[in-house]
């Protein structure tokens, strides 16, 4: 019994130190590669997408601990990928944050009815902000580990 | 010689000139008084073809200007008029009805009949210049942007008439539209290349792409800034087009007004503390929670507090106040004292005008875009409150908002930024 409590609290340590992967769901180039090296900076392992079906396609392999996307893309855009994702089982459950520059009401009514909680606008976040927001997510225990 | 005036003395002829003299005059006079009805009727003709000429001249050009005249007396209703264009405006063609007043309400669309009957109720009670913009479904259910302006008239103290004319402005206000709705594209694509300009910078400084020396961090520093105030800019452009296109969606929840203008207060304190300026909020103890979207309220208390300590001197003071006001304490009454620069005399009627800054606020702060108390006004009003202000120059300012506990809603569907 002891030993259990102690492999898993070994495990659990582990899991905890482990690098959190974050998927980055962006067209933008510039903004992919501003984005990407501050989160590598801040410690966090980075897979980028530059649009929505690519996105879908890479969270549903690599099942990324927090999914940050823009909404309006090429291809597919984010609401429908945050739509496709939660089809998922997986998917159902991963934490997402929008991060975009789109202030439309109805967009952002609609991810929240997708169950993302979560939305920043790109022009009024520094960088900081972003980080932060994407600690505190990844920090809330909001996920289902199921 | 004296054969000849005698003769003519003598004549009999004189009497009888006299006579034929005094018959013709007699005749003369006659046929003038039986024939002044005539020449009367001439000159009615004359006055009547000239006033056709006249009308129909006018008409051409109400027609050209897209704008018709109208007149409506109170107290003789059969003298009141209506020219052809009016109804044209209207969309009452073939005349349907008589002219009357109540036909501006009668045609404005839903949400202008508010406007409308105000504005003539209050054109009604008191003589002199008014104006209103109403929007008008047509029988025919076209719409029109119509813009009256009109006069009141007194009779000695009786209000007897109104003398206006009508403006079909659908053309205007259809390039003002496509105006703001270009503002919005272009200000929003702007946004996307100066974020990355911002999180790059961010990355740069802080050491990212390796060590800094200070003057680079000068350098990077004056970056930061200019970007930042550029967002700022757009943000503020952002929300003028999108007011004008009647696009900003109100959220109405339950607000501790207090709490709200307390949390803005610590926002400005450290640029307060800089300027060495005292700034103080003092609150009624038992405001009621009131209903009103958040984000809008929390950009008014901001725009006022701002301007407040941008335009006051080191170590001046700014006070704001909070209470309970109107009758049945409907609102609630939130003011800003400041004791800055003041707005000079001149100037005090364009404080609320899109893009104006006084002289005296563009000597002391440069950059500003003349926005923030134009949006600030457009919200409160549009949310059922108002903004008033006192200023003397060199004195000092207060600006007084009445924010209805109750907000109306806006239809929108975009956040103010």
């Amino acid at each position: 019994m002891p030993l259990r409590v102690f492999c898993k609290g070994v495990l659990y340590y582990y899991y905890m130190d482990a690098k959190k992967t974050i998927l980055l769901v962006e067209d933008e180039d510039t903004m992919l590669f501003a984005l990407t090296g501050a989160l590598e900076q801040a410690g966090f392992s980075v897979l980028t997408a530059t649009d929505g079906a690519q996105g879908l396609a890479l969270a549903l392999e690599k099942h990324p601990d927090l999914i940050l996307t823009d909404l309006k893309m090429p291809k597919m855009g984010g609401l429908e990928m945050i739509h496709e994702l939660r089809q998922d089982d997986w998917g159902k459950h991963v934490e997402i944050v929008i991060l975009t520059n789109i202030s439309d009401v109805n967009a952002l009514d609609a991810a929240m009815k997708e169950g993302t909680f979560f939305y920043m606008n790109k022009s009024d976040s520094s960088m900081a902000d972003v980080i932060d927001t994407v600690r505190s997510r990844l920090g809330s225990g909001h996920r289902d580990p199921a | 010689m004296e054969t000849v005036t005698s003769f003519i003395a003598r004549s009999p002829l004189i009497p009888l000139l006299a006579l034929i003299a005094i018959c013709a005059v007699a005749a003369w006079v006659v046929l003038f008084v039986r024939n002044a009805p005539v020449r009367q009727n001439q000159r009615a003709e004359k006055l009547v073809r000239e006033l056709a000429a006249v009308t129909e001249i006018l008409g051409r050009a109400e027609k050209l200007g897209h704008f018709g005249s109208f007149t409506w007396n109170f107290v003789e209703k059969g003298s009141s008029y209506w020219s052809e264009e009016m109804y044209v405006i209207f969309g009452l063609v073939p005349r349907r009805q008589p002219p009357d007043i109540s036909i501006f309400v009668e045609v404005a669309a839903p949400e202008s009949k508010g406007t409308v009957q105000e504005a003539l109720a209050k054109a009604q009670a008191q003589p002199g210049p008014f104006s209103f913009t109403m929007r008008a479904i047509a029988p025919d259910k076209s719409v029109r942007y119509v813009r009256v302006e009109g006069v009141t008239v007194l009779r000695g103290k009786t209000v007897w008439h109104i003398d206006g004319f009508v403006r079909d402005i659908t053309r205007e206000m259809e390039i003002d539209r496509a105006k703001s709705e270009f503002v919005t594209l272009a200000s929003h694509q702007l946004k996307t290349p100066l974020s990355s300009i911002r999180w790059l910078v961010e990355g740069l400084a802080s050491g990212a792409a390796g060590a800094l020396t200070p003057t680079q961090q000068k350098y990077l520093d004056g970056i930061q800034r200019s970007t930042q105030h550029m967002i700022a800019m757009i943000n503020e452009l952002l929300n003028v087009s999108r007011i004008e296109l009647d696009k900003i969606a109100t959220r109405i929840e339950e607000i501790d007004v207090t709490a709200l203008a307390k949390d803005v207060i610590a926002e400005q304190q450290h640029d307060a503390d800089a300027k060495a300026i005292t700034l103080t909020l003092k609150s009624a103890t038992d405001l009621p929670r009131i209903f009103a979207d958040k984000n809008a309220l929390r950009m008014i208390f901001q725009n006022l507090v701002s301007n407040a300590i941008k335009y006051t001197p080191q170590g001046g003071s700014v006070t704001c106040e909070l209470s309970e006001t109107g009758a049945k304490n409907q609102s609630v009454f939130f003011s800003v004292t400041d004791t800055g620069i003041g707005i000079p005399a001149d100037e005090q009627d364009r404080v609320f005008e899109k893009l104006h800054r006084a002289r005296n606020a563009q000597a002391l702060v440069a950059d500003g875009t003349g926005l923030g108390l134009y949006i600030v006004k457009t919200i409160i009003e549009k949310a059922g409150g108002g903004i008033s202000f006192e200023s003397k120059e060199g004195r000092g300012t207060t600006f007084s908002v009445t924010i209805p506990m109750r907000w109306r809603e806006s239809g929108g569907t975009f956040q103010l930024m």
